[in-house]
């Protein structure tokens, strides 16, 4: 109940921020730049090039999921690290926890309603989504919820790491960790050839425990190959899924663990 | 004897500031206090002296560097406690897009307040505090002054137990002020314990049955206001010195004396020291204009009493650099 009230406040806030509208015209901008590629799209088909026509018109999903996908992780981003930092800095915190509300509620609730904003977000983009689906006749009608939630997901992703993080650093330390964490396959590439230097190896155990804790975006991008190319073994998608889910869990957890003995004053911000 | 409802020992904070948090700042230190029940309780200090530190740590947004704090017998952050408690921040702020019944209703629903009554204690305190005219309008577009009493509805929203108010009256003008102090006089009457921190000590005198006077994080004075006030009655006393002896034998019975115009005035903490003033004026020559029996304000005690820690500071830090 009480959770739910927070989730609601946080969402009516950020549905009030700027952010809704940057979407919107981020949207209009994503579909003014694959202009152009319909344009030519339109003028293949016309002229009957069937084999241009289909590679353009996977270029055009294709960089319209890169575009949106990295928006909506800008967006989740901006989200993470603002959310609690801004209560405090602005003070509203301070009335709000001064009611029969424990920590672990204020900081569930927070994260719901940043998760529901992001899926807000994620709604524009799909029906942007949609359009481009609609233009490019695409035979993707069957896995496009699937591509969409998976690129949700990202944005979840980026969102948790940087809404723990806010908490335990400050706000351009956490969005720089944020990246770093949430790219961390280039550190899972580098440790291993580091380690071999001084003649440590690690156990394959060990590699798969950190890797189930704290999956490398890798996971995200086997998820989604094996989604768009229309292979979909269930096993290993669903074990992504369960790995990303885990992971925003584990952030969510760990930003609760700071959290809950935080001394809370406008001056710690 | 009454039952307390809050009681705080030896609290001490210290914050860690600086580069690599190595500089120690003692905020609060060892301060112990009991506010009993149904009585309005004021915690005064200079700017900097550690009240809303204290305020912070009692509502449990600060945790103790060392000491304890209870809250009818709980730690701070208990459900019962906060369901009992009603609190006004200092620098309040809520959520701008909402008015102020909504803002209420969200509040109230934190308190788990039934609709019924939720409804009727919104209409009722916005009433009370001047708010139902401008129930529609956003709070972003409220004054300094309807924000307060705003903050002040939502504290009274669950009918508090326990009140504790950061500088209630700041923002208000004579009017605002006299309805907060009618407002709290309410609540006292009803049961209610107030703890409240104040630069407004003529307010404060109206309505408080205890003080505590701090400075520098450290408690200087407790007690009933009669205690603190009635210690510091005495005599002012006005004469004339145009040699200077009267002044210099003032001085060394550790009395403060003032300039005024081509007189000078001192004052005696009871009737053997005022007579032993006068006798000093006769001996080194000047004369004797005023004897006025007067009781302090509890703004004059408060001066005096952190004047005399600060000017005692300063003549330490002086003494140590001298050395």
């Amino acid at each position: 109940m009480m959770v739910w009230l927070i989730a609601g406040i946080v969402l009516r806030r950020l549905l009030r921020s700027k952010l809704l509208g940057i979407t919107l015209v981020i949207a209009i901008l994503i579909f003014a730049l694959l202009s152009s590629s319909l344009l030519m799209l339109r003028n293949a088909r016309s002229a009957g090039d069937t084999e241009v026509a289909n590679q353009l018109s996977a270029n055009v999903i294709l960089s319209a999921l890169a575009l949106m996908g990295f928006f909506a992780c800008l967006v989740g981003l901006a989200n993470g690290v603002t959310v609690i930092r801004r209560e405090i800095r602005e003070g509203t915190i301070f009335s709000v926890l001064s009611k029969p509300l424990t920590r672990a509620e204020y900081l569930l609730g927070s994260y719901i309603g940043s998760l529901v904003y992001l899926s807000f977000v994620w709604i524009i983009f799909g029906l942007l989504y949609l359009g481009l689906v609609y233009l490019t006749r695409q035979p993707m009608g069957k896995l496009l919820g699937l591509i969409l939630l998976a690129r949700w997901v990202y944005s979840v992703l980026m969102m948790s790491v940087a809404f723990f993080l806010a908490l335990r650093f400050n706000a351009w330390i956490a969005v720089v960790l944020s990246v770093v964490v949430y790219n961390a396959d280039s550190l899972y590439n580098i440790f291993p050839p580091l380690l071999r230097l001084v003649h440590v190896e690690l156990p394959d155990w060990v590699k798969g425990t950190v890797l189930f804790l704290f999956p490398s975006t890798n996971s995200l991008d086997v998820l989604f190959e094996s989604l768009l190319k229309a292979r979909l073994n269930p096993a290993p998608v669903q074990w992504a899924f369960l790995s990303l889910i885990d992971y925003c869990a584990i952030m969510v957890l760990l930003a609760w663990v700071v959290f809950r003995r935080q001394e809370l004053s406008p001056s710690t911000e | 004897m009454s039952e307390n409802v809050i009681e705080v020992r030896e609290l001490t904070k210290i914050f860690a500031t600086g580069w690599g948090r190595k500089k120690r700042v003692e905020a609060v230190g060892d301060l112990d206090l009991a506010v009993a029940r149904g009585e309005i309780f004021a915690f005064l200090g200079p700017n900097g002296a550690g009240k809303t530190t204290t305020i912070n740590l009692l509502m449990g947004f600060l945790r103790p560097t060392r000491g304890s704090i209870k809250l009818f017998s709980s730690p701070p952050e208990a459900r019962h406690v906060r369901s009992r408690t009603g609190f006004l921040p200092e620098n309040y702020a809520f959520y701008s897009f909402l008015n102020g019944p909504q803002l209420l209703d969200f509040f109230g629903r934190l308190f788990r307040i039934p609709d019924r009554l939720r409804r009727s204690r919104i209409e009722q305190l916005l009433g009370q505090l001047d708010l139902w005219e401008a129930r529609n309008l956003r709070i972003g577009k409220y004054s300094r002054g309807m924000r307060q009493r705003l903050g002040i509805a939502q504290a009274l929203l669950n009918e508090p137990e326990l009140l504790i108010l950061d500088e209630p009256t700041s923002g208000f003008d004579p009017l605002g002020r006299r309805m907060v102090r009618q407002l709290l006089l309410q609540l006292k009457q009803r049961g209610s314990s107030i703890f409240l921190s104040s630069h407004i000590l003529s307010e404060v005198e109206a309505i408080c049955d205890r003080v505590a006077i701090v400075n520098r994080g450290k408690m200087v004075r407790q007690g009933s206001l009669k205690e603190v006030i009635g210690s510091h009655e005495g005599i002012e006393i006005t004469f004339t010195d145009p040699g200077g002896s009267v002044r210099s034998q003032l001085q060394e019975l550790n009395l403060k004396i003032s300039a005024v115009s081509e007189q000078f005035m001192t004052f005696a903490g009871d009737e053997a020291l005022g007579q032993h003033v006068v006798d000093a004026i006769r001996l080194g020559g000047g004369t004797l204009r005023a004897y006025l029996p007067v009781a302090r304000t509890l703004e004059e005690v408060f001066i005096d009493l952190v004047g005399d820690q600060e000017r005692a500071r300063v003549s330490n830090t002086a003494g140590r650099e001298e050395q």
